[in-house]
């Protein structure tokens, strides 16, 4: 048996929806301080794929090994417990409770240290300080997305998952996002990134992979596939 | 005829015709216990007007009919396309004050009860060509446009709307045939037994009622009939110290019906592969 | 005015109870996601439970602890029950209707048979607090005390339960967003069962209440207050829980103001007539439902 000391391994993944194969035999490894994209097209299945890590999607096949241990069969709130967390998308926050609310439930899984992740939090997100008071139903898109950001981050997880936190926001917020994204990446966290924005997902990863239809097409270093032109035309569509 | 198997036909003729009364309406997933309030008024109609007003047994059906639908009628103009639930208030609650009027209205017996209904020559083949009418009726309705708008209704509302399917007026066509299969079943009530009780018309035949369709089955007419069978026949079998407990075994036959089958006694898969014109899917 | 005072305050009493009750169902709607329809069956055997342990004892805190635990077993029982209907089919309201309703049909024949023969029972008056203490203008009963204070603290408890603790966010979490929830890491199967227990115990305290502000208990009084609960509910607007405190303590008043001017029976008439109105023309309810 090969030896884990990766942060993040997924072998032979298949998830199915009835007589849907949304994945198909997936490889995937995510190591530590690595910012991985994962690019494809709508429906290509990246979601389904972040939800079998997490346990909301049952894996037909294969195995997902987080920190060395196995978390295929493992309840969602225990692999959230054990440092893994996602930024799901659509920034998904609660809009009943307050921004405060919100963050405190982030902190649920890791409430040693409250204070200081909180207010690493508010120095990542200075504009969630202001408005720590205010029901979350009235933030705006972009401020709802650093919300669900920033309650990601109060867990201190290990392993980062994030799922097309582009969508639906305007360019200059799409910036501010990936900036952070970057940034987090350079404090240490793991990153497990996916995009349907291809450009901005290579720019801020490592390493990528290219989803097509529920398989993995190509994987490569972010640099390489951004340069090669054949690469850009077969998955990435041009430009 | 023995006095049993009098009986026992003509309750569960009744019954059947409750159950799908019950059916109906579900069938866009409402549970419409209005029709027990509608099966109240028109039994104690039936009696008072054949024993007060010395109407004849016709009239009073068409009457009985009559006043079923349109009591249907009137709640429907508010919950035709009310959620489960307020539907199963409203019924409730109108069972429960038809009940408290009964109870408080001296001249139609109170709490003592309402007898001396004449009889009717002939009643039990009447109930059955009643039940063969309105369960061609129902046949029809299943197998009709109406009843693949009501399968789309009851699994998702809002894909029924964009397919052009008026909620309201569906919701309301089942509530009112609804109430009319009630109010005919209240006046066949009242003249087999010859007499009336509130005690009768409460949270125990809801109950009864919930059991006849879930345990027969819901997605189709017959379930019905072979649960009200079962169910009216089988405490005859039993010694009474055991029937006495019949509320524990049907709220434990609802349980683990749900539990176990959902579908009930008789499911889709079953017609379907018995006969595919009786079931529809 | 003296009638009218008097009045006033058994119907805030009464409503106390009324607004326990919908607080526990509505709490089930939004955290469990099914109607307990059994729920006011299971406060009258926790009321009988009382009954019976106090033929044994006179110790008041053995009768309370029993009453509410017998509520907490029964409600615990019920949800494996409701999660294997509710992960089958999804989260499906009306199954779990059914469901319930087949529970609260057995709870309460076994009431009907077995105990007191099915006769109402009655609780014994040092229990039942009926003596009355005058404020001024203000007549009340012991039993009236306890229910409104009970009630009061009970409210508040729960409150500072739901805003101020962490167990409180994930039920208002799941409420909101189910799905959500899960994805942030929310363990909801251990949640829902506390949700189960608050209700338990919140069943208990009702019935408690309840039993010192009527003094008896009877086996259809579960059918009654199931209905006048279920009402409430839905006028209020399905799991609004403020909307059930105000709507719980309007219909103890309304109740109250019944009997108080017009006879006995038909005071419960007028309370239905008036929700069935208010239902049939605002379903959503008054307050907006929350579901």
């Amino acid at each position: 048996m090969k030896k884990k000391n990766n942060i993040l391994e997924i072998e032979h993944l298949s998830v199915t929806y009835g007589p849907i194969k949304a994945v198909k035999k997936v490889n995937l490894e995510v190591n530590q301080g690595e910012c991985v994209a994962l690019i494809g097209a709508n429906g290509a299945g990246k979601t389904s794929l972040l939800k079998a890590i997490l346990g909301i999607q049952k894996a037909e096949t294969g195995n997902i090994f987080f920190l060395g241990k196995d978390i295929t069969r493992k309840a969602t709130d225990k692999i959230v417990s054990s440092g893994l967390c996602l930024i799901p998308e659509g920034h998904i926050i609660f809009s009943s409770m307050t921004l405060l609310e919100n963050l405190q439930l982030g902190a649920y899984h890791n409430p040693t240290d409250f204070d200081e992740n909180l207010k690493r939090v508010f120095n990542y997100f200075p504009i969630l300080r202001e408005r720590s008071g205010q029901i979350a139903g009235t933030l705006s898109g972009g401020e709802q997305q650093m919300l669900s950001m920033g309650r990601a981050l109060m867990s201190k997880p290990k392993l980062i998952l994030v799922d097309e936190p582009s969508l639906g926001l305007a360019p200059k917020i799409v910036t501010d996002i990936f900036d952070i994204i970057l940034e987090l990446n350079r404090e240490g966290y793991s990153i497990l990134l996916a995009e349907q924005n291809a450009k901005k997902a290579l720019e801020s990863s490592n390493r990528c992979y290219v989803m097509k239809t529920g398989e993995m097409a190509i994987s490569g270093f972010s640099r390489e596939i951004i340069d090669d032109p054949k690469i850009r035309q077969a998955y990435l569509g041009g430009s | 005829m023995s006095e049993i198997l009098y009986y026992f036909l003509g309750f569960t003729a009744i019954y059947i015709l409750m159950g799908w009364a019950l059916y109906l309406p579900y069938k866009v997933g409402q549970l419409h216990f209005l029709i027990v309030a509608c099966m109240a008024v028109t039994a104690y109609f039936g009696g008072f007007a054949a024993r007060e007003w010395g109407w004849p047994f016709v009239m009073i059906l068409i009457g009985g009919i009559f006043i079923g639908a349109m009591i249907s009628f009137i709640f429907s103009l508010a919950i035709g396309k009310a959620p489960c639930f307020t539907v199963v208030i409203v019924g409730l609650t109108s069972v429960f004050i038809v009940k408290t009027i009964i109870e408080n209205w001296r001249l139609l017996g109170g709490t003592v009860g309402f007898f001396h209904i004449p009889t009717v020559n002939n009643l039990l083949p009447i109930i059955y060509i009643f039940l063969f009418v309105v369960g061609f009726l129902i046949y029809k309705i299943d197998h009709s446009r109406l009843g693949r708008a009501a399968s789309v209704v009851f699994v998702d509302r809002e894909v029924a709307v964009t397919l052009g399917v008026d909620i309201k007026k569906l919701g309301a066509f089942f509530q009112i045939m609804a109430g009319a299969i009630a109010g005919i079943a209240g006046i066949l009530d009242a003249f087999l037994v010859n007499s009336l009780s509130p005690e009768f018309f409460t949270f125990s035949m809801i109950a009864y009622l919930m059991c006849i369709l879930f345990v027969g089955g819901y997605t189709t007419m017959w379930g019905v009939i072979l649960s009200a069978f079962i169910l009216q026949g089988i405490p005859l079998l039993f010694p009474s110290e055991i029937a006495s407990w019949r509320q524990v075994i049907y709220g434990a036959l609802l349980v683990l019906i749900i539990l176990m089958r959902p579908e009930g006694l008789i499911t889709r898969k079953m017609l379907w592969r018995l006969k595919p014109r009786l079931s529809y899917k | 005015m003296e009638i009218f005072i008097a009045q006033l305050i058994s119907g805030l009493a009464l409503g106390s109870i009324y607004v326990l009750l919908v607080t526990g169902f509505n709490l089930m709607l939004l955290v469990a996601k099914i109607i307990q329809f059994a729920y006011p069956q299971i406060v009258v055997i926790s009321m009988y439970t009382c009954w019976g342990v106090l033929q044994l004892t006179d110790n008041k805190f053995l009768v309370i602890l029993a009453g509410i635990s017998i509520s907490i077993i029964l409600s615990i029982l019920s949800e494996p029950i409701f999660r294997k209907i509710t992960s089958t089919q999804g989260v499906d309201i009306n199954v779990s209707f059914i469901a319930s309703m087949g529970m609260a049909m057995i709870i309460m024949d076994i009431m009907s048979h077995s105990i007191n023969y099915g006769f109402p029972v009655a609780f014994p008056s040092e229990w039942v607090g009926g003596n009355l203490l005058r404020f001024g203008l203000i007549t009340v009963s012991e039993g009236q005390l306890y229910a409104l204070i009970g009630g009061i603290i009970a409210v508040l408890l729960f409150s500072f339960l739901l805003y101020r603790t962490n167990q409180g966010r994930f039920f208002r979490a799941i409420a909101e967003n189910r799905f959500a929830a899960c994805l942030v890491g929310i363990p909801i199967v251990k949640t829902s069962i506390f949700s189960y227990f608050i209700v338990g115990v919140l069943g208990g305290f009702s019935a408690i209440l309840f039993s010192m502000l009527i003094g008896s208990a009877s086996p259809w009084l579960g059918e009654f207050v199931a209905l006048k609960m279920l009402a409430v509910s839905i006028v209020a607007g399905l799991g609004n829980l403020r909307g059930g405190l105000v709507c719980g303590l309007l219909l103890g008043i309304i109740e109250a103001m019944a009997v108080g001017y017009i006879s006995g029976s038909w005071s419960n008439v007028i309370a239905f007539v008036v929700m069935l109105v208010v239902i049939l023309i605002k379903p959503q309810g008054l307050f907006g439902s929350k579901i």
